[in-house]
């Protein structure tokens, strides 16, 4: 058997069953043809390193087979626009939305809200994986059968949304905001638990939260909850509209407002032990309330410079608008 | 620059007008050695594994017809233009040329 005789073997596993004898005939057939016309210009039939030279040229056995197969491309260019809108429509309008929010839901009613909501970040992440196959599955599908999508030929320029003014918000932003605010919420409504420290440095101690917290319950519980609302709003809406930069602003300052009261109140922590212990439990209240303290100072910084942020975008945006729709 | 960049290009360039130089050259009948010799011949090399791929599904989409027959005493498929194929011919040999005068004037 001749190099020319496994080429054509091995392309022929890699085809369909049904299509391996004609293509392999043919194949052999221009193979050989063109080994003829080789020996013909050498003047010798043509040595395992000529005959080498000349499959090489035709590519590997399972590109080559490859090649004869009717479908070219997974998703070609006229539907690949079609494919990336339904994806994005699929994670961030439906998967997302619903498996975070009915996460959140099931995660408050359970008694073990922190093994719940694990399990629903996983389960978000499974549903990504999950809805990319099955979308471009389905455009697979679609690409094979040669469909063509008509939905959006009749279109209406004049039925097109007013130019937004406002700054994109890109999504990975309001994915980590939410996931970060209603992990916070949750915490906050006392479904998941801290871990209890109930020794230190072989002592018996309880850290509990002082009294400024009872004042400031509801206050972060409204704050945490708006927070959800607008990184929802960004989600489905991802750019910035007056109304929104101008709420983000104002939940920016309350939350300002929020972390001076605390600091203002500048106890946090009550550690409480044996009182035999006193110096002890008094150093460990001081580091304790001291790096609270001083990570409120870093929280509320945060809060300004997101705030002047969000003015200089708002500033700064519509006029970038203006220049784009100009020059178009 | 990307190295890949240029390669890229020019088979982007080449795919369209390859499907053109064999729909032209299949108005009379070649089997697929022939066929990329008298390409080559004429200045145009494809590669085969890209050639023979390209003569089967032409005939998928009925814009060639095929037949074996033995020649040499081998089988070999002998393809040639089919009534559509001569149709889309025209039109597609019609736009190249709107392109091709196009760019002539622009470059």
């Amino acid at each position: 058997m001749d190099l020319i005789d496994r080429y054509l073997a091995a392309v022929r596993r890699h085809l369909p069953r049904k299509l391996q004898d004609d293509i392999v005939q043919e194949l052999s057939d221009n193979l050989r043809s063109e080994a003829e016309a080789r020996e013909q210009a050498v003047g010798h039939p043509l040595t395992p390193d000529e005959q080498t030279v000349l499959l090489k040229k035709h590519g590997h056995p399972w590109l080559m087979a490859s090649r004869y197969l009717p479908q070219q491309q997974l998703i070609g260019p006229a539907l690949f626009p079609y494919y990336r809108q339904a994806l994005l429509v699929a994670l961030f309008w439906v998967v997302l939305p619903i498996t975070l929010l009915g996460g959140a839901i099931t995660a408050m009613n359970s008694d073990d809200p922190f093994q719940v909501w694990s399990r629903v970040l996983g389960a978000a992440w499974n549903g990504f994986i999950y809805s990319i196959g099955i979308v471009t599955v389905v455009f697979a599908v679609l690409e094979r059968e040669r469909v063509r999508i008509t939905a959006l030929d009749n279109w209406d320029p004049m039925k097109l949304p007013k130019a937004a003014g406002g700054r994109s918000v890109p999504r990975g932003e309001s994915v980590a905001g939410l996931v970060f605010a209603l992990t916070f919420l949750i915490w906050w409504l006392g479904l998941i638990q801290a871990p209890v420290i109930d020794s230190w440095d072989g002592q018996d101690v309880r850290f509990v939260p002082a009294a400024i917290w009872t004042t400031l319950y509801y206050p972060v519980l409204f704050s945490l909850i708006a927070g959800v609302a607008i990184h929802m709003v960004d989600l489905v809406r991802p750019w910035r509209t007056l109304t929104v930069s101008v709420l983000d602003l104002a939940l920016g300052v309350y939350n300002v407002v929020i972390v001076a009261i605390a600091l203002r109140a500048g106890h946090f922590i009550e550690v409480l032990g044996d009182p035999a212990h006193a110096d002890r439990i008094a150093r460990a209240s001081y580091f304790v309330n001291a790096a609270v303290e001083w990570t409120f100072v870093v929280l509320a910084a945060v809060f300004v410079l997101d705030g002047l942020y969000e003015v200089w975008m708002m500033t700064h945006a519509p006029k970038h608008a203006k220049v784009v729709s100009s020059l178009a | 620059m990307d190295p890949n960049l240029f390669d890229s290009l020019r088979l982007e360039l080449r795919r369209g007008s390859l499907t053109l130089a064999v729909l032209a050259q299949l108005r009379a009948e070649h089997y697929g050695y022939t066929l990329r010799k008298a390409l080559a011949d004429l200045g145009l090399d494809i590669d085969e594994g890209t050639l023979y791929p390209l003569l089967r599904r032409l005939e998928t989409q009925d814009l060639l017809t095929s037949e074996w027959r033995e020649e040499g005493g081998r089988k070999k498929r002998f393809y040639k233009l089919s009534p559509d194929g001569r149709q889309i011919f025209k039109q597609l040999l019609a736009e190249w040329k709107g392109i091709n005068q196009s760019l002539d004037r622009i470059v």
